[in-house]
């Protein structure tokens, strides 16, 4: 008796382990999605749960950053992930690219218009497709992480982060930044 | 916090009606998230988010403060985010690039205190984000110093304190520097006389030079060439003399530097180093103090004797024909510039080869230090190709380096030099229509040979000390960045600690705005055990460093026999903690002076029976030399177990009142894993004992576990009632049962 009840609660572990390490994908179909008049964003699943908050979070911010979406709530604990935003419904997805815009502020690098070493650090004006931004980085290679060729992520003192694709640069904000790299 | 405009404050006057402002920030994103600005406003009724758009003002968020529960700074990538929750709803308030999240951080807490009805926060230092006033760039909490934009003239005065205690030396060095330059003079002086006074008055008779006149010139001929002998020895002399002291003055300021530097680095508190690499630090002190050095030892006598010798030719030049002097120095203006120019060109492509060498190493290092794992993944292909790609740019760019240096330099050199030809021209015209000697003629072309030297060093000298300065104030940040013990005449003695630790509300984040250990309250009575319990990231190791004060508490405190910890006398309280670290790092030495470490002089007899206590006296027998076995980087390689006890063994020899055991998560064999818990189960005796333990089998011996989630404090109470209980300690255990079946079932 006693060990039939040993076995069960073992097979009980063991299936919690492997549900554990499984990974949920959120079809269309399994949820819906409010955003609430303060703008945050409210998920219905269906015939389970709702979660008051959530936040989405990109599993390869570079490669894929319209797929593999995490959606987790509150306490950042995953809810599930949506393979594919094209999947969705146009609402849904705008609300969804809309908090992964707010959690992914990387601007858009137009321009380089200079670039100055000032003894420790290096002065950047740059065009950004969010306006005109002076950064400051602490050198030049360091703050410049090369995401796949010709994609660059310069990350300045601060701690914010502007992307820049070389092939999308005018001649002469190319011709600077090849000084560097 | 930020003062609100007079503008928007009247165009906002019918919002607030008799409110007072309590807090006003502005941020440096517009609603829509492109560069701009909005304002955060808050009165004690009322939440505001204003945009102020070409004069009119939008008011992008009106919330009722009695409406709010909870206000959060949330940090999101290159952002952050203000988010409220409104009665349940979460409201994503007001956006800011991460140049703000200090005062948002700090706005946050005080929202939040105010929805809460409780005293806002005060605002401390760390709260904003302090920028030069000249370059923008983040000040570090403390620090005065812009780490980007340097005080020449400050840094400069900084290092010529170095020099003072070697003052009469120094103007020695100047005096014999001096000299050499004289004496280099006297040549193209000399060669006048030789020409118009000798070979002029000797060429007319055409190798028949009547006998008196003969022997007068033959007389001074000989004077002359002895002359020119002794200047050049007389230069050489000093030139040795100078160069030997220079030498001498240079290594010595930089030892003084370097020491300071390292006995600085010794005492820095360990927040210093979480925020940097281990390896830029060290290159600091060798590359920083090796610029410093190379300018104090060459480049300052080299700068100051070129400049020395410029100043005397011109002199020299105006005062034997300004004429000519002028037109020759005439080419310099433009030739400096041209330096200027090709000289920040080749810097740039020299730095870019630099760089892609720097990542060629890079893959180089890489692939070879984990070669196992190529070849275990048979990757050989893709790490060739991923170095073909690096080597080939940087074949590029070394070509276009070296092409470009091999064109500019010899342009330069052209242009530097091209007072020559207008002293060959403008000087034969002088010899041909103005009387000029043929001498006059040669020592000037002596002379403007001896420009082109120190025109070169004045287009460079600005890099050279710009480079020191920068090399300078890194290394002066490091010695005025915060010791660990500020104050340690107010700190209470304490030598013999019985070892009761209370944690009395201890709340603690390594940044301010995120808390990792909330409020944890521990009361431990001396020789208790008390095993930290909880997921990667709990906060263990935070309570651990609270502990032996490698940081303090923000809020609440540690209090060991009663005292608040960051009263005690630091080196009172280290000497009285022991640790054994997750990772045991040996020094390189002898095992015996492992072990010692804590203890130089201990006795062989006090060193065997902490050895033996740790089980690693055997093993240490084992090895041909013994305990005087050399380990560390080039010694003996000890294996995991090995290194452990040896650690353990240190802490006995210690002999600490309260006991750290960070224990390693490295799988060791199962007759090592038991010599091992033997050892430390000897250690723990009669210890205030810590441990965090991966291994719930240490853990049994505890008399009472804490079990950290999220940094909070979620149970406490020995293995039995933990188990009972049913918590997330028992599920712990379980999946550990459940985890060491499967690999015993691999066995």
């Amino acid at each position: 008796m006693i060990e039939e009840k040993q076995a069960i609660e073992e097979k009980a572990t063991a299936e919690e382990l492997d549900a554990a390490a499984q990974v949920r994908y959120l079809r269309p179909e399994d949820f819906d999605l409010v955003r609430t008049e303060g703008g945050g964003l409210r998920m219905t699943i269906k015939d389970e749960k709702t979660i008051l908050r959530v936040k989405a979070k990109r599993s390869f911010p570079f490669t894929f950053p319209t797929k593999y979406i995490s959606i987790r709530d509150g306490n950042d604990e995953e809810i599930g992930i949506i393979a594919d935003l094209g999947q969705l419904g146009k609402q849904h997805r705008r609300w969804i690219e809309d908090e992964l815009d707010m959690r992914y502020f990387t601007p858009r690098v137009t321009a380089i218009k200079l670039i100055r070493h000032r003894f420790g650090g290096v002065e950047w004006h740059v065009e950004t497709d969010c306006g005109f931004k002076r950064l400051i980085t602490k050198g030049v290679h360091d703050t410049m992480t090369e995401v796949e060729p010709g994609r660059y992520v310069i990350t300045d003192v601060d701690g914010n982060r502007y992307e820049v694709l070389t092939e999308n640069l005018d001649a002469p904000s190319r011709e600077l930044i090849d000084r560097l790299i | 916090m930020h003062t609100l405009p007079e503008e928007i404050k009247e165009k906002i006057a019918h919002l607030l009606g008799d409110s007072e402002i309590q807090l006003s920030v502005h941020s440096d994103l517009s609603p829509d998230g492109t560069m701009g600005t909005q304002w955060l406003v808050s009165t004690k009724e009322k939440v505001y988010v204003l945009s102020p758009d070409s004069g009119k003002i939008g008011i992008e968020k009106d919330i009722d403060v009695k409406n709010i529960v909870e206000v959060k700074a949330e940090a999101l990538v290159g952002n952050g985010c203000l988010i409220a929750n409104v009665g349940g709803e979460y409201v994503p308030v007001i956006r800011y690039t991460n140049a703000m999240s200090k005062e948002f951080g700090h706005a946050a807490r005080r929202l939040d205190a105010l929805a809460k009805g409780e005293d806002a926060p005060k605002p401390s230092e760390d709260d904003f984000t302090r920028r030069c006033p000249k370059c923008a760039f983040p000040l570090e909490t403390g620090s005065q110093v812009c780490p980007n934009c340097v005080n020449r003239a400050r840094a400069m005065r900084r290092l010529l304190q170095y020099v003072v205690p070697y003052k009469k030396l120094t103007i020695l060095a100047g005096c014999l520097m001096l000299a050499t330059q004289l004496m280099q003079l006297a040549p193209p002086k000399l060669t006048q006389i030789l020409v118009d006074s000798v070979f002029r008055r000797a060429e007319p008779f055409k190798g028949h030079v009547p006998g008196a006149l003969r022997g007068d010139l033959l007389h001074l001929l000989g004077l002359i060439v002895l002359a020119l002998i002794g200047t050049r020895i007389v230069s050489m002399v000093t030139g040795i003399f100078q160069s030997r002291l220079t030498a001498y003055l240079g290594s010595r300021m930089i030892h003084d530097i370097r020491m300071q530097l390292y006995s600085a680095l010794e005492r820095l508190t360990m927040a210093f180093y979480d925020k940097r690499q281990t390896g830029a630090v060290i290159s600091r002190v060798s590359q920083d103090t090796g610029a410093l050095q190379e300018f104090l030892a060459f480049d300052i006598q080299y700068i100051a004797s070129n400049m020395l010798l410029l100043v005397f030719v011109l002199i020299i030049m105006f005062q034997q024909n300004w004429r000519l002097a002028a037109l020759t120095i005439l080419p310099a203006p433009f030739a400096s510039f041209a330096a200027m120019v090709i000289f920040t060109r080749l810097r740039w492509v020299f730095r870019r080869v630099w760089h892609r060498w720097s990542k060629l190493h890079s893959v180089m290092s890489d692939s070879l230090q984990g070669l196992r794992v190529v070849k275990a993944f048979a990757q050989e292909e893709k790490e060739v190709g991923r170095f073909e790609r690096r080597s080939h740019n940087l074949y590029m760019a070394s070509m276009q380096a070296e092409q470009t240096w091999a064109t500019l330099l010899p342009i330069l050199w052209f242009v530097l030099t091209s007072g020559q030809f207008i002293v060959w021209y403008a000087g034969g015209i002088g010899v041909i229509d103005f009387g000029v000697t043929t001498g006059t003629l040669i020592m000037f072309i002596g002379y403007i040979g001896m420009l082109y030297g120190p025109l070169q060093v004045v287009t460079r000298m600005w890099d050279w000390i710009g480079r020191c300065l920068a090399a300078s104030e890194r290394v002066f940040e490091i010695m005025d960045s915060q010791r660990e013990e500020t104050d340690p005449e107010n700190q209470v003695r304490m030598p013999d600690i019985a070892g009761r630790v209370k944690f009395n509300k201890a709340t603690f984040g390594y940044d301010k705005n995120h808390p990792v250990l909330h409020e944890i309250e521990l009361d431990v009575a001396p020789g208790e055990m008390i095993g930290l319990v909880g997921h990667s990231g709990a906060g263990k190791s935070t309570m651990i460093n609270l502990l032996a004060r490698f940081y303090v508490a923000q809020e609440g405190s540690v209090e060991i026999d009663g005292t608040d910890i960051r009263h005690m006398h630091l080196e009172d309280l280290r000497r009285q903690i022991g640790i054994v670290p997750q990772e045991s790092y040996l020094f390189s030495g002898t095992i015996m002076e492992n072990i010692a470490y804590s203890k130089p002089n201990a006795t062989p007899e006090e060193i065997i029976r902490a050895a033996k206590a740790a089980n690693a006296h055997d093993f240490i027998v084992n090895f041909p030399d013994g305990y005087e076995t050399q380990v560390g980087e080039r010694g003996q390689s000890l294996s995991g177990g090995e290194r452990q006890r040896i650690a353990i063994a240190r802490a006995i020899l210690h002999d600490p009142k309260v006991l750290i055991l960070d224990e390693a998560t490295s799988s060791v064999d199962t007759a090592t894993e038991k010599q091992i818990q033997e050892a430390l189960a000897r250690l723990v005796k009669n210890r205030t004992t810590f441990a965090i333990a991966h291994r719930l089998s240490t853990l049994m011996n505890a008399d009472r576990l804490l079990v950290l989630e999220k940094g909070k404090q979620a149970e406490l109470g020995t293995h039995d009632e933990l188990v009972e209980k049913g918590g997330t300690y028992a599920k712990l255990v379980q999946m550990q049962s459940e985890l060491s079946k499967t690999v015993a079932l691999g066995k």
